[in-house]
């Protein structure tokens, strides 16, 4: 099970099927980035489409003469797209059209559609199923950001992940069973109606596997902890302090950065050193950009020497390749010199250790002592000070003692913004409202859940990655056999049990996942032979987009669980 | 056809080719052809066996290839870029439906356009001389009497506005809502535009022209700029296929190459 390969077979199925010539690729906004994640321009090119087009944004101009190209179409089902398609098939400005959706479209917009192809220039209509985006092999994304609103999961976004979720089954030929965690609504809102489109598509949906696959669907507020550490593995550690978005990464902001390096592309399918570097730790890193800083110099110097026919030809065989080099070196020592640089700036190790101390360890008074000097400490962030108390009072909100009030009074003191005081309650609110919610079915008493995210591993031997994902603990019960079938019941109505080893397992996390997750399954493939574990989520966190997305979803809520603090804040 | 046209009555509209009776409609006329002319049937299935098992044939090869991409084992590194081969995922084709609604939907307005086309070949090889009886001839004229108002544009006829025909459906409009088809034109119209340069210069009164109503210019025009674009190719597209079958010649070349130039000079 691969995402990636999934949609990659997709686009060459869609590009290959028609007859040669020259063609163009007309898209919607989701699918431009759907194709982006996977594909590269000069890969797209190699396929005969030489233009790419925007439905959404169709330049009147253009509409003399081209008819002499093969338009492929690439658009979501939605009202909309089927709309602009229709007005485009009236119209026709391209010779012939292969149309594509990205997920089950209704037979009426089919109906619709037929009626406007007046000129018969229509040559194939079908659904393939790439509506999400494929991140790497084990990992995908809705692409939905801020998805819960005021505690509630708005219709339009659950509509839009069920169809994400069903693209990503069909994609890869499975039917899972579905188990959701019982105390989370949104859990359970998510499995019922993907329960309900796989009944109501059962002629889709019906695969002869031989395995039984599991979908489990969890809810971020189970674990408000691991968005908000700081991270040191590559992709990871990108994510959290420049910012991944959608494969690309801003790099404009740092001084002196040339032009074509402003913004680059981090693609494991088309930079190897990527791949190989991608779940490495920051140390590991480091050893190898300077193996590919060696390797470099080695190539460039022997580029110097020209002097037979002999070296000659070898430097014209080897100069496309040595640029390509060149450029992938310059792009990673740039990424990884300001990642360096910001670590060193703003103390980041020190933080890091003490923000892995909480989340893994329990000492209240010395962490209570650490943070406070890293308060007061200047070179800190803010927004690290702020993190680090965030955490403490996560971990020790049902401890006697907690000296919440005071570190909340320290940062003002230290003259912090008003929005990240806020975040701090914030979090409380959204990390509460899970705990408390749905009394009844709550089995777990509250302070065993708080132990729970904050259970660590012992005897590991890096400060920085002591802390372990909740996700972490709950799949590995999910391939032992031993996930509490009350706490994660399934959707099925005769409520069979099998007793099969699980072997493909689907992970899908509301509210967003994070490439902590991520590295956590990938470790997780690695140890369980013939297991494979695929995680989605609505998006992508790092700390930042965490705290936004916290702010959306507790906002116009009464504060219930943080009463006694608001005071502070205002 | 055109020239037969003079004598023997033509007969035009969904016509049986055993028999020439006319059934009217697509679907009669293939019920008609199943039910009374089976033993012609004999060839037609036997061609569609041969289709059909020629299909099978196809399709088994394909499907023996898949076969040998499903056993390719299972990545080494998890994110080498280099293996990402997988199955294609689930689709659904949806083209025989579009299809058909396209279908239904077209074959009105084909059999409209191809009755015009066929009214247009007889019109033109019309003489001068009795023109306009012949034409009421080919064409049933609509009864003007009861028309007072013109159907496409609703103003009132009278002696400023009068009453025209259209020469090929008959119906009733007034000027500004007709157009005339200069000769030339509906000569090339009617001959495929594949011969369109070869043409014949049988027709001497160049500058006539027939009056026809928007309606059936529109179906018209629709048509001829859908046959022209379909033969006309710009020059890059011309240039571009030339390119593509040069590469595709070269292609098993570079291979060759590479291995003579390994050899040592």
């Amino acid at each position: 099970m691969n995402v990636i390969a999934a949609v990659k077979a997709y686009v060459t199925k869609m590009t290959d099927e028609n007859e040669p010539g020259m063609k163009i690729l007309l898209m919607d906004k989701d699918t431009t980035s759907t194709i982006s994640m996977v594909c590269g321009k000069s890969e797209i090119q190699q396929k005969e489409v030489y233009l790419l087009e925007r439905i959404d944004n169709i330049n009147a101009n253009s509409n003399v003469g081209l008819n002499y190209l093969k338009c492929i179409v690439l658009l979501r089902p939605t009202p909309q797209n089927v709309d602009l398609l229709s007005k485009e098939l009236r119209n026709p400005r391209y010779g012939s059209y292969y149309i594509y959706f990205t997920n089950i479209v209704a037979k009426a917009d089919i109906k619709i559609l037929a009626e406007s192809d007046e000129q018969e220039v229509v040559k194939e209509v079908q659904e393939l199923y790439m509506d999400y985006l494929a991140v790497n092999p084990h990992l995908f994304s809705v692409g939905l950001f801020k998805c819960i609103d005021g505690l509630s999961f708005p219709s339009h976004f659950l509509i839009r992940t069920v169809q994400s979720l069903s693209a990503v089954l069909l994609s890869l030929k499975k039917t899972p069973l579905i188990r959701y965690q019982r105390k989370s609504k949104f859990c359970k809102e998510l499995a019922q109606k993907l329960d309900e489109l796989i009944n109501k598509e059962s002629s889709l949906f019906a695969f002869g596997q031989n395995s039984y696959p599991v979908l489990l669907i969890l809810d971020r507020r189970d674990d408000p902890v691991t968005p908000l550490l700081n991270q040191w593995t590559y992709q990871a550690m990108v994510h959290e302090l420049l910012t991944i978005n959608n494969n690309r990464v801003n790099l404009s902001n740092i001084p002196g950065v040339s032009k074509e390096l402003s913004e680059v592309v981090l693609s494991a399918d088309q930079d190897s050193f990527y791949a190989k570097n991608i779940f490495l730790n920051f140390g590991e890193i480091g050893q190898n950009i300077k193996e590919l800083m060696e390797h470099f110099q080695a190539k460039a110097k022997s580029h110097q020497k020209v002097e037979s026919i002999a070296d000659m030809k070898a430097f014209v065989e080897n100069y496309p390749q040595f640029k390509k080099l060149s450029g992938n070196v310059a792009k990673h020592v740039t990424v990884i010199g300001e990642l360096s640089s910001i670590v060193a700036k703003h103390d980041l190790l020190q933080v890091s250790e003490i923000e892995q101390e909480i989340a893994s360890q329990n000492d209240h008074s010395s962490q209570l002592q650490s943070i406070r000097k890293l308060v007061n400490e200047k070179n800190v962030r803010d927004s690290d000070a702020t993190k680090l108390v965030m955490l403490y009072a996560l971990k020790y909100r049902n401890h006697a003692g907690n000296e919440v009030p005071a570190l909340i009074k320290l940062l003002k003191k230290r003259g912090i913004s008003n929005f990240l005081l806020n975040s701090i309650l914030n979090v409380l609110e959204y990390a509460g409202s899970h705990a408390c919610e749905n009394d009844l079915f709550n089995v777990e008493s509250a302070v065993k859940i708080t132990k729970r995210f904050f259970k660590g591993l012992s005897g590991v031997d890096n400060v920085y990655t002591q802390h372990k994902p909740l996700l972490h603990e709950t799949v590995e019960e999910l391939i032992k056999g031993r996930l509490n079938e009350d706490l994660y019941p399934n959707t099925s109505i005769g409520n069979q049990h099998f007793n099969g080893r699980v072997q493909d397992i689907f992970v899908f996390m509301i509210g967003g996942t994070t490439y902590e997750e991520s590295y956590s399954v990938f470790t997780l493939n690695a140890t369980y032979q013939g297991i494979n574990i695929i995680l989605g989520g609505t998006t992508i966190h790092n700390s930042k987009t965490f705290l936004e997305e916290v702010e959306n979803a507790v906002k116009n809520i009464p504060k219930k669980h943080t009463k006694h603090l608001s005071h502070l804040v205002v | 056809m055109a020239q037969s046209g003079y004598k023997a009555v033509i007969k035009e509209g969904f016509l049986c080719p055993v028999c020439h009776q006319d059934l009217r409609s697509p679907n009669a006329l293939l019920v008609h052809f199943q039910d009374l002319h089976s033993e012609e049937q004999d060839l037609l299935t036997s061609i569609k066996d041969l289709v059909s098992k020629a299909k099978k044939k196809i399709l088994k090869s394909d499907e023996q290839e898949l076969e040998v991409n499903k056993y390719i084992p299972k990545q080494q590194y998890f994110l080498d870029p280099a293996n990402v081969s997988q199955e294609v995922g689930h689709f659904r084709d949806h083209t025989e439906y579009f299809k058909d609604v396209r279908r239904n939907r077209l074959d009105h307005r084909t059999t409209e356009t191809n009755k015009l086309i066929i009214r247009l070949d007889k019109l033109i090889h019309l003489d001068g001389s009795a023109r306009k009886q012949n034409e009421q001839e080919l064409v049933q004229w609509l009864d003007g009497t009861t028309v007072t108002r013109c159907p496409s544009c609703a103003s009132t006829f009278n002696i400023t506005r009068r009453q025209h025909h259209c020469r090929l459906c008959g119906s009733i409009m007034c000027n500004s809502c007709s157009t005339f088809l200069p000769y030339e034109i509906a000569k090339s119209i009617v001959t495929s535009v594949y011969t369109l340069n070869k043409g014949d210069t049988t027709i001497k009164n160049d500058m006539d022209s027939i009056r026809i109503c928007n309606h059936c210019m529109g179906l018209l025009e629709t048509r001829r700029r859908v046959q022209i674009s379909q033969i006309e190719k710009p020059l890059i597209c011309q240039m571009y296929e030339q390119l593509h079958k040069v590469k595709c010649e070269l292609e098993p070349l570079v291979d060759l190459y590479k291995k003579y130039s390994l050899i040592d000079v």
